[in-house]
């Protein structure tokens, strides 16, 4: 194992990253894109 | 080709060779060969696991199928965001503070040597197999469409890959996926920039989408619950989650890209990357594919796309031949006129009027393309053919302008090579540790595993290469590797779910779990006609219910 990755992994990992909000906002994203691409498609398509 | 697109072409192969052996005189240890030192930043990893996934044929199949099939592949992608969560929350932490090399050898540490050796001879199985139909399916569509040489195009792809993959490990392969990314992402909205300015007179980006949304290409989401019907946002929420699942959680191509992140934090990030981008990048490439429809709405299109196969075909019956190009011809020039009547009518009423027309204008010419299709697939004796992966190539060639045509060549390279390099790289990864370390010597130095690795990645090239030459002859030898690697994915999901999180779980039952899952898979597609989706759901299920029964009465 390299000194690189020893220090990397001396790291903090977690702790200070809001995750959940995050992960929620992923999900929001994805919902918002999935209702944009069928409003999209219906009205072209109606 | 003109000069310029070969210029284009030939500077992109040497630049990316170039690049990849100067990344490799910085790497002397295996953690430097395999996973970068764990130093690669978060956005280069996250584009690398976008280029990992996006083959050539991914690229050319998706925009060929919405040409045929419109948006609805892209519900495909729905499962793909909250899949990239459940990873972030399970998979990324587990492998990283266990320091592995491999997710084949987390399994050592929660059950046995025997199941990771078992789920890590699956890996090399298929997807040693799998690179070479990576490799074969670009070389067939740019031998047919340019006239390249298509033993030629293989080796060329193939060993230039292994080259820089061998020398600079994961490295090389990263860094170069960055580029080859860029390059694939510039080349597709440049065509959808080039073919919108390009548009009649009096033809809108608008009026574009009206009259792709007439012919029904703009639908996006199919709400039935068909076990049988490949796309839908069932199939897409559930089916391809537990696909995706398995393909970022539990293949080795794609654990070792997050690997090399700098810390857990930072990979997770580049999964979210891929969460938060997947879906509008798939967008693109299906709006080129629309685009392309739109625009032979307006000049002719070839009745088919594969020319030599059509060309084989008329050689048998050229009368039937002439006879279905004539009538494809006037059903052609009919859906035009018919296009442009809906296009140009402003009164409400003779507006639906000339809707309905340009609707039965279009299926009149989907029957004839569907009809000309039959008569390759009955005169060739080839009832498989399809000509959709033919499509976006053949319409680049005849009509984008110079320059464009040689980076969008350029473009599906970089996407064949980004994935080969990837998976050369997971196979290099997983002899070297799960078998060279493991089995054949123990106590192996770093210089010997290091030497190991490299020649493991130039043997898996070469053997990936032999395998594209076969696969270019055989059509049936790509459906078996497809089928093989959807027998495979979901029972190891349903080994990673037992380690993870069924804490009941024993050895014998993850080992035995993986078989019964695969036996299940076999059963299930020899006994019903649902989608290979599903497979996945199975598989896993199936081995994590059998699985944690075995373990109980063991």
């Amino acid at each position: 194992m390299s000194e690189n990755s020893k220090d990397n992994s001396e790291k903090p990992q977690s702790g200070s990253i809001p995750w959940a909000y995050i992960y929620a906002s992923v999900l929001i994203f994805t919902v918002i894109v999935v209702v944009l691409l069928y409003t999209f498609s219906q009205f072209y398509s109606g | 080709m003109h000069p310029v697109d070969w210029s284009i072409v030939i500077v992109y192969l040497a630049y990316v060779i170039w690049h990849g052996l100067k990344l490799s005189r910085g790497t002397t240890d295996t953690e430097g060969f395999f996973l970068a030192g764990r130093s690669i930043p978060w956005w280069a990893v996250g584009l690398s696991v976008m280029a990992t996934q996006m083959s050539a044929i991914t690229l050319i199949g998706t925009t060929g199928q919405a040409y045929e099939d419109g948006l609805r592949f892209i519900q495909f992608y729905f499962g793909l965001p909250l899949a990239m969560i459940i990873l972030c929350v399970t998979a990324v932490p587990l492998f990283y503070r266990a320091r592995v090399f491999t997710a084949y050898e987390y399994l050592e540490q929660r059950f046995d040597a025997k199941t990771r050796t078992l789920t890590s001879f699956f890996f090399l199985l298929s997807r040693g197999l799998g690179v070479g139909v990576i490799i074969a399916a670009p070389a067939v569509v740019l031998s047919i469409v340019l006239g390249w040489n298509e033993l030629v195009t293989i080796f060329v792809i193939g060993l230039s890959t292994t080259l820089y993959t061998m020398l600079g490990g994961v490295q090389s392969v990263t860094w170069t996926d960055v580029k080859q990314m860029v390059i694939i992402l510039a080349g597709l909205s440049l065509c959808v920039f080039v073919i919108i300015t390009n548009l009649p007179a009096g033809v809108s980006f608008s009026d574009a989408m009206n009259v792709a949304g007439a012919a029904g290409k703009l639908q996006t989401i199919d709400f039935s619950f068909d076990l049988n019907e490949r796309y839908t946002i069932w199939s897409g929420m559930i089916a391809a989650l537990f696909l995706f699942l398995s393909y970022f959680g539990c293949d080795q191509s794609q654990v070792q890209r997050y690997l090399t992140a700098r810390s857990v934090d930072e990979g997770r990030i580049s999964l979210l990357m891929s969460a938060f981008l997947k879906i509008p990048m798939q967008f693109l490439f299906l709006l080129v594919g629309i685009l392309v429809f739109v625009f032979y709405l307006f000049s002719a299109p070839p009745m088919i796309f594969n020319e030599e196969d059509v060309t084989r075909a008329a050689a048998v019956q050229p009368i039937e031949h002439e006879r279905l190009q004539g009538e494809f011809a006037d059903a052609h020039q009919l859906r035009h006129l018919a296009a442009l009547r809906f296009i140009d009518e402003q009164d409400t009423t003779e507006r639906i009027t000339a809707r309905a027309g340009y609707i039965a204008a279009n299926e009149a010419y989907q029957d004839k393309r569907r009809e000309a299709t039959e008569f390759v697939r009955q005169t060739n004796g080839d009832s498989s053919f399809s000509d959709v992966n033919y499509v976006f190539p053949v319409f680049v060639i005849e009509n984008m302008p110079r320059g464009l045509v040689g980076l969008i060549v350029a473009a599906i390279l970089a996407a064949a090579m980004s994935s080969v390099a990837a998976e050369l790289n997971a196979l290099a990864t997983a002899s070297t540790m799960d078998f060279y370390r493991r089995h054949i010597n123990v106590n192996s130095s770093e210089k010997q595993m290091l030497r190991f690795g490299r020649l493991s990645t130039l043997v898996w090239g070469v053997f990936a290469c032999i395998v594209a030459t076969f696969a270019t002859n055989l059509g049936s030898l790509i459906e078996v590797v497809n089928t093989f690697g959807s027998f495979f994915y979901g029972s190891l999901l349903g080994v990673f779910v037992l380690a993870f999180a069924v804490p009941r779980a024993k050895s014998a039952g993850a080992f035995y779990g993986l078989l019964f899952g695969i036996v299940s898979v076999w059963i299930a597609s020899s006994t019903t006609d649902i989608a290979f989706l599903w497979f996945n759901v199975v598989g896993c299920l199936v081995t994590v219910a059998a699985g944690y029964l075995i373990s109980i009465v063991r």
